[in-house]
């Protein structure tokens, strides 16, 4: 079964959306909108706290125990996971999974230390980047700001080995942009990992999608502009993909 | 309103059972340790983390003398996730840590039949006429919210009574035998359809 995720990135208690992870507009309440995509369909939430590691700090605890109250489907979280305990942070107050990047890069240990405890599929590898060349990107950290100079596969084969459980990757130069996702980089990224993916960056119509899908090995795409600003709803999308052969969760 | 014990071993999405409990207008109660609770009509098994690791952390808070109680008093157990697979007899997980033995089976890495593992995401889970029985289920079949790197490989037919399919092959995901049910899915977070289903096992007797 194939699975439609809604991306919320929070910055001071709005949701927020930019093009290339810049410019970045308040688009509204991340309570109400993870509400609203849950009636409409959604297989899953994920809430980011995109300047988390811009200050050592994490905003959306307590946001996530009240939306755990009302939203029964999966949720992860992320930004500013430095430590164990701010993973924990997370899970205590309703996170199913945690989402992890810039605290990988920086000690990809604390990755194998969530993991032993909390179990690898609860763990989820946030890959930002940005295309270089031909089959090059390179990672980002602290939500697009930072250049690492890692070759983005080079640190997938790494990272995986320390308890992942699944990889939500981005390419930070479609991103925003509705135009459609780096196909290219995604057939680089399944060749390398038998982890699951989740597509992300440029998704703009059902279409979209489709082609992901279709290349095979990858069954989950996020997606954020389109759902905020109301161009798409989860259903409607399902509904398009169904008939092209895809199948979603029944109700 | 039902109290519903949720016992507390190791690390577990605990705000998400306690939520999805409170939905069915049910109340959770957190089992931390072997004080005696009374009135407890429900037990939850719940489990995220490696099936030693849950095993032990019973152990250690001497919870299993709770749990073997409340199944001698008749009153209904749900295992879930790993909470499933420590109700059967051991994983090569932890070849060393015995399961709890009310099934039949052990388990295995999905790794042997399957490419991308973990197996996360939705599935379609066929259930059977016995199950949709016992619990007055609404419907045949659903689909659930399910992350697990293992299978039970070898089963009774007996008591397994909901399956999935994974690379053509048939995998159980919910077993069943007097008053113990055991599934592999999150019924917490497969949306109503999993709400639909905790609310009918509340209403076992």
């Amino acid at each position: 079964m194939k699975r439609i995720i809604a991306k919320l990135d929070v910055k001071s208690g709005f949701v927020i959306k930019g093009i290339e992870f810049e410019g970045v507009r308040k688009v509204g309440d991340p309570m109400k909108m993870a509400k609203k995509y849950f009636n409409e369909n959604i297989d899953e939430i994920i809430y980011l706290d995109c300047v988390a590691s811009l200050y050592n700090r994490n905003h959306i605890v307590d946001l996530l125990s009240k939306v755990s109250e009302e939203v029964f489907i999966p949720i992860s979280a992320g930004g500013g996971i430095r430590t164990f305990n701010d993973a924990k942070k997370l899970f205590d107050n309703g996170a199913d999974k945690i989402v992890i990047n810039t605290g990988a890069v920086k000690n990809p240990k604390i990755v194998k230390e969530i993991s032993d405890y909390y179990g690898s599929q609860a763990v989820v590898l946030q890959l930002d980047c940005k295309k270089l060349d031909k089959n090059k990107w390179e990672v980002y950290t602290d939500y697009g700001r930072e250049r690492t100079g890692i070759d983005a596969i080079d640190w997938l084969k790494k990272i995986s080995k320390y308890g992942v459980g699944e990889i939500l990757a981005t390419v930070i130069d479609n991103d925003g942009k509705k135009d459609g996702l780096d196909i290219d980089f995604f057939k680089n990224l399944k060749d390398v990992t038998d982890l699951p993916i989740i597509a992300s960056g440029g998704i703009g119509n059902h279409s979209h999608i489709e082609q992901i899908f279709k290349i095979g090995g990858i069954d989950a795409v996020s997606i954020s502009s389109i759902f905020h600003y109301n161009n798409y709803t989860a259903n409607v999308l399902k509904l398009r993909l169904k008939k092209k052969g895809f199948v979603f969760r029944s109700l | 309103m039902k109290n519903i014990g949720v016992i507390c071993a190791g690390p577990a999405n605990y705000l998400s059972i306690c939520n999805a409990i409170k939905k069915t207008g049910n109340k959770p109660i957190l089992l931390k340790n072997n004080q005696l609770k009374k009135n407890i009509s429900h037990l939850i098994l719940p489990g995220v983390g490696s099936f030693g690791a849950v095993l032990r952390e019973i152990k250690k808070k001497k919870l299993l003398k709770f749990i073997f109680n409340h199944i001698k008093l008749k009153k209904p157990l749900l295992g879930i996730c790993v909470g499933y697979q420590i109700l059967f007899q051991n994983s090569e997980e932890d070849i060393k840590t015995p399961g709890l033995n009310f099934f039949y089976g052990n388990f295995q890495n999905l790794k042997k039949i399957k490419k991308i593992v973990p197996n996360i995401g939705w599935c379609e889970t066929i259930l059977d006429k016995k199950i949709i029985k016992v619990l007055k289920l609404p419907y045949k079949k659903a689909s659930f919210y399910y992350a697990h790197s293992y299978y039970a490989k070898k089963f009774s037919k007996k008591e397994i009574v909901g399956f999935i399919e994974l690379s053509r092959k048939k995998i159980p995901v919910i077993a069943i035998k007097e008053n113990i049910l055991g599934v592999q899915f999150h019924p917490e977070k497969s949306g109503m359809s999993g709400i639909k289903f905790l609310s009918s096992f509340f209403k076992l007797k």
